[in-house]
């Protein structure tokens, strides 16, 4: 029992003493460490009691108590890289570690949204936050040493290189969207770009193929299997649509991209016998001219007209006013050269 | 998945150029150290390719679609595209190039001036030029406003206002004169010519090979 009581006072008397060695005499990165946990603490305590009284995990105290680890362990990190500086041409490794723990706790943990919406100024932001990092330890009133030996001509210009990589990385950024955005426009080889390189094959599907997929798919929900009467109505209402509607149509399957506006959507339809129709489906390129590219793509569309397989109880009068309407498509074809106008 | 490898080698390639060149002629002409007229060109062609970079981000989401093809069309393929309405964009690239070519210029000016204003400030100098300023913190003399002012006046180019009468020689050695914005000049057009005839070698290179 007075063996357990002493274990007991030597615990409180060493937290007590570390308090007190943080709290008052030297204030150094070792008490911004220390509090950064001790929030972390009180925030996973907080958790646990709002979880035990509301049932909900994360409440309002919790989230700012880890906020403020968060920037008590940001203050930690970097006071112990400015004691312990290690530097290589000019860039000093700590700005960048204390950086990147900047981005995470600005772009991860408080301004959520932002991060998940734009995945890239998690990156982009790094090099910028770890300059201004770098900026602020020339303000610090402890610093004069620091600041007397310092080059200014030389500190701004890596300054400035910290830009200049944050630039690198949003054009990595950039380069992806337009990727993305002219699927077609970028089909070739990048053997002679000055710029970038590939470093893994990118098999990119047809943009002009996309849509005409997409707006077949849409054309078969609304015509296979409906009453053969209802047929003209449903492909009138396709082939009077312009371009720009024909796409506004398709839009839910396949999302809009910056090259649409060179793609041009034509839906014709061939009356061949009162049994039979025809649906031409044409996506042509209106943009820049390449090689490598063929001008249109067609796709046809057989309609016919078939006895309701549901209907083959009943007698012939009766299966002769039921006909329904098949849908059948061929692959599209790719026709190379100038393009008629219209 | 592309990585802009070639760009990050050839940007760094022709800073390197541009620096080497541009300190040689800074030296030379200015009478400066080694050291300083490297530390000059490194920044002032480090600025221009950053401020470059940030015009570029900012003014390409606002070009009509057709230039922006041929933008893209160039970074990715090294040509431009034909069959667009700026189909032939020779004269687009010539009068761009000469608007950067002395926007660079006007950059590297005024941002050596604004490095050098502020370089005057920093503690390390205080104490050759004696004990008006040093009594006054960093802060203060960073932010009064008689600095803001010729800031002001450094930036529009009114030059600095200077009334103290008790000093024969300029107090402000970091405003240029015209020698020294020559000199400047000659740097940035030597080290431009140096980067257009590398970039015309590597076009011609390019084209022989197929």
């Amino acid at each position: 029992m007075l063996k357990m009581f002493d274990k007991a006072r030597g615990i409180t008397k060493s937290m007590t003493d570390a308090m007190s060695g943080a709290m008052s005499g030297a204030l150094s990165w070792k008490t911004m460490a220390f509090l950064g946990f001790f929030s972390w603490f009180m925030a996973f305590i907080a958790r646990v009691v709002a979880e035990l009284t509301y049932g909900s995990s994360n409440s309002f105290t919790s989230e700012t108590l880890s906020s403020c680890g968060w920037i008590f362990l940001i203050i930690a990190v970097d006071w112990w890289t400015m004691e312990h500086p290690s530097d290589f041409l000019g860039f000093s490794f700590g700005t960048w570690v204390t950086g990147a723990l900047v981005c995470i706790f600005l772009f991860v943990e408080l301004f959520e949204n932002i991060g998940d919406e734009f995945p890239s100024v998690l990156f982009v932001a790094w090099p910028v936050i770890s300059a201004i990092i770098k900026i602020t330890h020339i303000c610090y009133p402890a610093s004069s040493k620091y600041r007397e030996r310092l080059n200014y001509r030389a500190f701004w210009t890596v300054i400035l290189c910290h830009l200049l990589i944050s630039c690198w990385i949003q054009f990595y950024f950039s380069s992806q969207y337009w990727l993305n955005n002219y699927p077609t426009l970028l089909s070739e080889d990048f053997e002679k770009s000055a710029f970038i390189m590939r470093v893994e094959p990118v098999i990119r599907a047809n943009r002009g193929e996309q849509l005409l997929n997409a707006l077949e798919t849409d054309i078969k929900a609304n015509v296979d299997n409906q009453p053969w009467f209802e047929v003209d109505q449903v492909i009138s209402k396709y082939t009077n649509l312009s371009s720009d509607d024909l796409k506004e149509t398709i839009k839910e399957q396949v999302p809009e991209i910056s090259e649409d506006i060179w793609w041009q959507l034509i839906s014709k339809i061939e009356q061949i016998n009162p049994s039979q129709k025809t649906l031409i489906l044409q996506a042509r390129w209106r943009g820049p001219t390449l090689p490598t590219l063929g001008s249109q793509l067609t796709q046809t569309c057989q309609i016919v007209r078939i006895n309701d397989p549901g209907s083959l109880g009943r007698n012939e009068a009766a299966r002769n006013l039921v006909f329904i309407a098949k849908i059948e498509c061929s692959a599209s074809d790719v026709q190379t050269g100038e393009s008629p106008s219209i | 998945m592309v990585l802009p490898f070639r760009l990050i080698l050839f940007q760094s390639y022709f800073l390197l150029i541009a620096v080497a060149v541009e300190a040689f002629i800074l030296y030379r002409r200015l009478q400066t150290s080694r050291k300083k007229s490297v530390q000059y060109a490194a920044f002032m062609n480090v600025l221009a390719h950053v401020c470059g970079w940030i015009v570029f981000f900012v003014l390409l989401p606002l070009f009509p679609e057709e230039f922006k093809a041929q933008v893209i069309s160039y970074i990715f393929y090294n040509r431009f595209l034909s069959g667009l309405p700026v189909d032939r964009p020779i004269i687009v690239v010539t009068s761009v190039a000469v608007m950067i070519f002395f926007g660079a210029y006007l950059l590297k000016l005024k941002g050596l001036e604004i490095l050098e204003f502020y370089v005057e400030f920093m503690p390390a100098r205080d104490k050759n030029r004696g004990t008006n300023n040093s009594e006054q913190s960093f802060f203060q003399r960073l932010t009064s406003g008689e600095n803001t002012l010729n800031l002001a006046r450094l930036i529009v180019g009114a030059g600095i206002l200077n009334k103290t009468l008790d000093k024969k020689k300029p107090r402000y050695d970091y405003l240029f004169t015209r020698w020294q914005a020559i000199s400047i000049f000659w740097a940035h057009l030597s080290s431009s010519s140096a980067i257009l005839l590398i970039l015309l070698w590597r076009e011609i290179a390019l084209r022989y090979r197929g």
